[in-house]
């Protein structure tokens, strides 16, 4: 998803109404995959996509492209999900992977996928929050790095290392797993 | 990092991608969306402090609600006795030979709100409110294409009448804007138009502009059509 001309949330405060729909049918997935894998559970992700969309519409007249749309509205997301959790009485996102919700999106939606996917799943589940939101940022939701770099402050270059150690500890853990259970 | 294990890990990350499809939305989240616009700024507040947020819900509405446009005016404000002007210049001029010197053109329906209500900044793009009046008035016609009785002889061998009738009966009600001004421009070229040619013209231009034909330069147009003000 691009900034600039082709920005849906800079169409939309043009004029084109459209824009909105296409911004929602597009991220709305993205959102609710997000918060599932933050801990909350079905009606909660959704409850929580809502949200983002209407602090987005109610930010649309202030909103300059000055960067990907997909990680202003997961920048939006995150921070939500920081309140929420504030609000919960927990500062940082449970640690306790048997405390947090089941963040499957249902018993059949990952009907069709391999053990090493479940395996996968589990394994990203595992592992700590700060390495869990990385991945989650960096690799499963695809933003550029400078993108990342702005959302947790910190440089470039750290976000690079950490997304190779993180994928890295994803792996041993991975194999931890996999020998577990053969 | 070597490449082996460089591509090693792009392989793992391309796995805990598919691992992670992104899941759908419920089947009635868009509808609850907009409900949650609604109450949380009401039509008229919304219009008034954000105009973007008019067009969001007011949109969100059309899309979702699969009613008549008549419907969906008494839901955003009740209809006096005498149809209201918009107010709004029309996007085009019509060419003098395609209006009749008596013709009255009648007030389409008024979209949004009443004009006391209509308090928008200066800044307003006026295609944006184009936009919805073109929907409003495609809309219009499909209930009326729908309200007529089976069999009312309407000769379609033409795309583009044919086009419009299709719109009326599917109830579309998006108009590609682009697509309709270079229509209606090679429309206006021809130099005999075919009946189908010319009540497609009007139809078409009445869609964009508001400006109302009539049945002389309408010959395939059904009774009580709303883009002409004479019925045959």
């Amino acid at each position: 998803m691009s900034s600039g001309p082709e920005d849906h949330l800079t169409r939309f405060a043009a004029g084109d109404p459209a824009a909105f729909e296409t911004l929602v049918a597009e991220m709305g997935p993205r959102l609710k995959g997000f918060f599932l894998r933050q801990g909350a559970n079905l009606h909660l992700a959704e409850d929580l996509v809502q949200n983002v969309f209407m602090r987005i519409l109610r930010h649309t007249p202030r909103y300059q492209a000055s960067g990907r749309l997909d990680a202003f509205c997961l920048r939006v997301a995150r921070n939500l999900w920081i309140d929420n959790r504030r609000k919960a009485g927990r500062v940082f996102p449970s640690e306790d992977a048997a405390e947090r919700a089941d963040p499957s999106p249902g018993p059949d939606f990952y009907a069709g996928q391999s053990d090493r996917a479940e395996k996968l799943r589990q394994a990203l589940a595992e592992l700590d929050s700060g390495t869990r939101e990385l991945l989650e940022l960096a690799v499963l939701q695809q933003l550029p790095y400078k993108e990342v770099a702005m959302m947790l402050e910190i440089p470039v270059g750290t976000v690079k290392s950490r997304v190779y150690y993180c994928l890295r500890k994803l792996r041993v853990r991975l194999e931890a797993l996999q020998e577990d259970f053969s | 990092m070597d490449s082996e294990e460089r591509l090693a890990l792009e392989q793992l990350a391309q796995e805990l991608r598919e691992a992670h499809p992104h899941p759908a939305l419920s089947t009635g989240f868009l509808e609850e969306l907009s409900l949650r616009v609604q109450s949380k700024w009401s039509f008229r507040s919304a219009m008034k402090r954000n105009p973007v947020i008019r067009v969001a819900a007011g949109l969100l509405m059309i899309s979702l609600v699969a009613a008549p446009v008549s419907a969906f005016v008494i839901l955003l404000h009740k209809p006096k006795s005498a149809p209201q002007p918009l107010g709004f210049a029309p996007v085009e001029e019509l060419p003098q030979e395609m209006l009749s010197t008596s013709a009255q053109p009648s007030a389409p329906t008024q979209v949004i709100g009443p004009e006391d209500e209509f308090d928008l900044p200066g800044s307003w793009s006026q295609a944006r409110l184009n936009a919805l009046e073109r929907a409003n008035r495609l809309a219009q016609a499909g209930a009326s294409w729908r309200q007529q009785p089976s069999g009312v002889a309407t000769h379609i061998e033409d795309g583009l009448w044919k086009r419009f009738l299709e719109a009326c009966a599917q109830g579309d009600n998006q108009v590609d804007v682009a697509w309709l001004e270079s229509t209606l421009n090679e429309l206006r070229a021809l130099a005999q138009p075919s009946p189908a040619q010319q009540t497609a013209l009007v139809a078409w231009n009445w869609v964009a502009s508001g400006q109302q034909g009539t049945a002389a330069l309408a010959p395939l147009a059904w009774d009580g059509a709303p883009f002409v003000v004479e019925s045959r």
